[in-house]
């Protein structure tokens, strides 16, 4: 159901050469706290997207870590991001998006809160765990701007 | 692990635990009041367990009224957003309860034999966007602390526990914690300190170790050894996390490793050095903090 966290090295891993076949971005970034990865690009408004996918061992699952800022490197604000991702303000935007600590990096970062992922992943249990895991990026990346091509759901 | 009705007694003493910090108005903040006299530090006697941000309000108010007539009147700045505190030069990460950050810098950091009040200064303006997590209203508190809740109950109980309570348990934890009502929060934290599984313990115990200058260390472990058939102690947490976290940094060339001698530190968990012979089983039951995580303050001894 959940992720080991050799199966989440293992996929990173496979995304990363992946990316490096068809000329993306993915950066893969070993430390002492462990390996995470990383994808930035600034969009069509100017804006500077960074996104890291680090594991939870908390959790056991992949969480996506992303920042937002302007050209002149200040951050967008909870506010900002909650309007440029949520279609409409509900009473639970506290329990989709957050600022939290980077596990690895320490700084504040926004947060795609995992505490619901083990249940989405049942939805493909039965799946690969590389298919599970390109299944969990698109579905959570997708919803905060991240672009991913087809390519990585083609083997 | 069965308790002694006694030792839950230990976790309203913890409760009642509290911290006098005297607040102080920046020297670059000063600056900007056109009146002759200083503002007063501000006194307050804080909860350990209690978070800066839910006082924002309150201290600015109270130096903005330092601010009021200005000729140059400058409201637009006087933003509760921009507040954020410093103690030695170094910006308080306050998504963390009151008391570990106390232990964990005053400790490290302090050369006076008194170490109280807690002076910490107050900034207006500037604020440290890339290293403290911004707190808009209560909510986001609010919010801060129930992740955190509900990750401790991911290594106690699968997440299980927070999963089956109702919403007003939710908040009945948080209100309690503002309201400063033992009774209210420990009849619901009750709950999250029970076990499942068919267990005797929690799955694993949430910790963090904070070292001063380094990023907080977690990993997962487990209460009871089931091999060797006993309870696992303080030490052998201390021990197990030091020795895999120096070895990740050797084997990814770090410059400085981690010292894993536990006799070179004071180890402080509200405010106390427990012995390290203390099982964690007991120690996560009774000394966590309300967020139900066991934050120990690793000390280095001075030499």
């Amino acid at each position: 159901m959940a992720f080991t966290l050799d199966e989440f090295y293992k996929c990173i891993s496979d995304l990363y050469d992946q990316s490096k076949k068809i000329h993306d971005r993915w950066q893969l970034i070993e430390t002492s706290k462990g390996s995470y990865l990383i994808y930035s690009f600034i969009d069509n408004n100017c804006l500077k997207y960074e996104f890291h996918i680090v594991y939870s061992e908390s959790y056991s699952v992949p969480v996506l870590y992303f920042n937002i800022s302007n050209l002149d490197g200040s951050l967008l604000s909870l506010d900002d991001v909650w309007k440029l991702f949520m279609h409409k303000h509900t009473s639970n935007m506290y329990e989709t998006i957050t600022q939290q600590e980077h596990p690895i990096l320490h700084r504040p970062f926004f947060i795609l809160h995992p505490c619901h992922t083990e249940s989405l992943l049942r939805k493909v249990v039965d799946q690969p765990t590389k298919k599970r895991f390109i299944f969990w990026l698109s579905i959570y990346g997708q919803s905060v701007g991240l672009p991913l091509p087809v390519n990585y759901a083609i083997d | 692990m069965t308790s002694l009705l006694d030792d839950k007694e230990i976790t309203r003493e913890l409760w009642q635990s509290h911290l006098p910090v005297c607040f102080i108005l920046s020297d670059e903040d000063k600056n900007k009041i056109n009146r002759s006299e200083s503002p007063e530090p501000l006194y307050l006697m804080l909860a350990r367990h209690s978070y800066f941000p839910c006082f924002i309000e309150k201290i600015h108010r109270y130096y903005c009224n330092y601010f009021k007539n200005d000729p140059n009147d400058t409201t637009n700045n006087m933003n509760p957003a921009n507040l954020w505190f410093e103690y030695e030069s170094i910006p308080l990460k306050w998504h963390y309860p009151i008391g570990v950050l106390y232990d964990l810098y005053v400790s490290s950091l302090s050369s006076i034999s008194t170490h109280v009040p807690w002076q910490i200064i107050v900034h207006l303006s500037k604020f440290p966007e890339g290293e403290i997590i911004r707190f808009p209203d209560k909510e986001s508190i609010e919010a801060h602390f129930m992740s955190t809740l509900k990750e401790a109950d991911a290594l106690k109980h699968r997440g299980q526990i927070i999963e089956d309570m109702q919403k007003r348990d939710h908040q009945q934890l948080w209100n309690s914690l503002l309201q400063d009502r033992y009774d209210g929060f420990w009849k619901i934290n009750n709950k999250l300190m029970t076990y499942t599984d068919n267990l005797q313990y929690f799955r694993y115990i949430p910790f963090r170790i904070h070292i001063l200058d380094k990023p907080f260390i977690h990993k997962l472990f487990s209460p009871f050894n089931v091999e060797e058939e006993k309870w696992t102690t303080l030490n052998d947490l201390l021990q197990f996390t030091l020795n895999h976290e120096a070895h990740c940094e050797q084997i990814t060339n770090e410059k400085k490793i981690l010292n894993t001698n536990i006799n070179d530190y004071r180890v402080i968990i509200h405010g106390i050095q427990p012995s390290l012979q203390s099982p964690v089983q007991w120690l996560s039951e009774h000394l966590s903090y309300p967020d139900n995580f066991l934050h120990i303050c690793l000390i280095e001894k001075r030499t």
